[in-house]
């Protein structure tokens, strides 16, 4: 059965998107090629002449680039990164990433959507990062997103599926793929998010932070398989109370 | 003085390119951002600064 996540009309076989962030560059090649990954994020930034590496030597080249537009306040700033990466060689993909808060790091929906807007009438590709919210959810595929990212937790906090309600609301509600990006800190919470319908996994910390990053980053790519086979298979129901057998009442012994 | 990254520097009347690389950026590996302009590849030695000018070199880093 062919199972694809299809994004800006491109088609790709994993569901699983790995940051880059937090970790050594020659660490890179071994994650991607770990998780299976075929899309990556980045990160636009003034340039430091004390890297003597350039990351984009790392990344093996048939990998989707998605550059993000951390470090951005305002819609006006997200677009100006957008640019940015698209003159870098980043592609049409954008991850677009708006922070008015630098102690928890929450998205800015409202000016989140407005980014998404100008950007998606350009041609990028754009996949929201944002707080999970239906109606900034409808308010994005309205606006253009080709996915909606709703977060599972504070960024790079390792919690976990913290707003799982929510999401759920969104995967159920709104006709986009939905993936869950920041916060998941365990395979079993991306395989959790997968199970609930999720379209993808984005994940970094949780892979970053880890002992072993490549060992982690396979740890995660079979987790959110499991995951998605789950759904497709569609999980057993849960009783409300009581049990039932699964095996036939052996009648002949009470007799 | 043109702020270049941030940094007030002397390279009034220079070409960007040479401002650029003489601070040992690597060429094809960022982009220049002019008063919030993105500068076309093809322009990068052709382009002069002024007093007044800001000048952003970026790259892509890691990110998630």
């Amino acid at each position: 059965m062919e199972d694809k996540l299809i994004l800006g009309g491109r088609e790709f076989n994993s569901r699983f998107i790995l940051g880059s962030g937090k970790y050594n560059l020659d660490l890179i090649k071994a994650a991607v090629e770990n998780a299976g990954a075929e899309i990556i994020t980045l990160a636009v930034r003034r340039a430091n002449t004390k890297d003597s590496e350039n990351i984009m030597d790392f990344i093996p080249k048939n990998v989707t680039l998605l550059p993000n537009t951390s470090g951005a306040r305002d819609a006006k700033e997200a677009v100006r990164i957008a640019h940015l990466s698209r003159e870098l060689g980043g592609g049409d993909f954008v991850k677009v990433e708006i922070m008015k808060d630098s102690k928890y790091l929450l998205p800015d929906n409202v000016e989140t959507i407005k980014a998404t807007e100008i950007l998606a009438k350009e041609g990028f590709v754009v996949l929201p990062y944002m707080y999970p919210d239906l109606y900034s959810a409808r308010d994005l595929a309205n606006a253009g997103a080709a996915a909606i990212m709703p977060l599972a937790a504070p960024i790079g906090s390792n919690k976990g599926l913290t707003t799982k309600d929510f999401i759920q609301i969104i995967i159920d509600e709104v006709d986009l793929p939905v993936i869950v990006d920041a916060g998941i800190g365990k395979p079993s919470e991306a395989c959790a998010a997968m199970e609930m319908g999720a379209a993808a996994i984005m994940c970094n910390t949780a892979i970053a932070t880890a002992k072993d990053i490549p060992v982690m980053a396979n740890a995660f790519k079979l987790a959110i398989e499991a995951g998605r086979k789950a759904y497709l298979a569609g999980l057993g129901r849960v009783l409300a109370r009581g049990s039932e057998s699964m095996d036939p009442l052996t009648g002949f012994l009470r007799n | 003085m043109v702020k270049v990254n941030g940094v007030n520097m002397d390279v009034d009347e220079q070409i960007a390119f040479d401002v650029v690389s003489s601070l040992g950026f690597k060429e094809n590996t960022y982009v220049l951002e002019l008063n919030e302009e993105i500068l076309k590849k093809d322009s990068y030695k052709s382009t002069i600064l002024h007093s007044g000018d800001v000048l952003e070199v970026v790259s892509f880093m890691g990110g998630g």
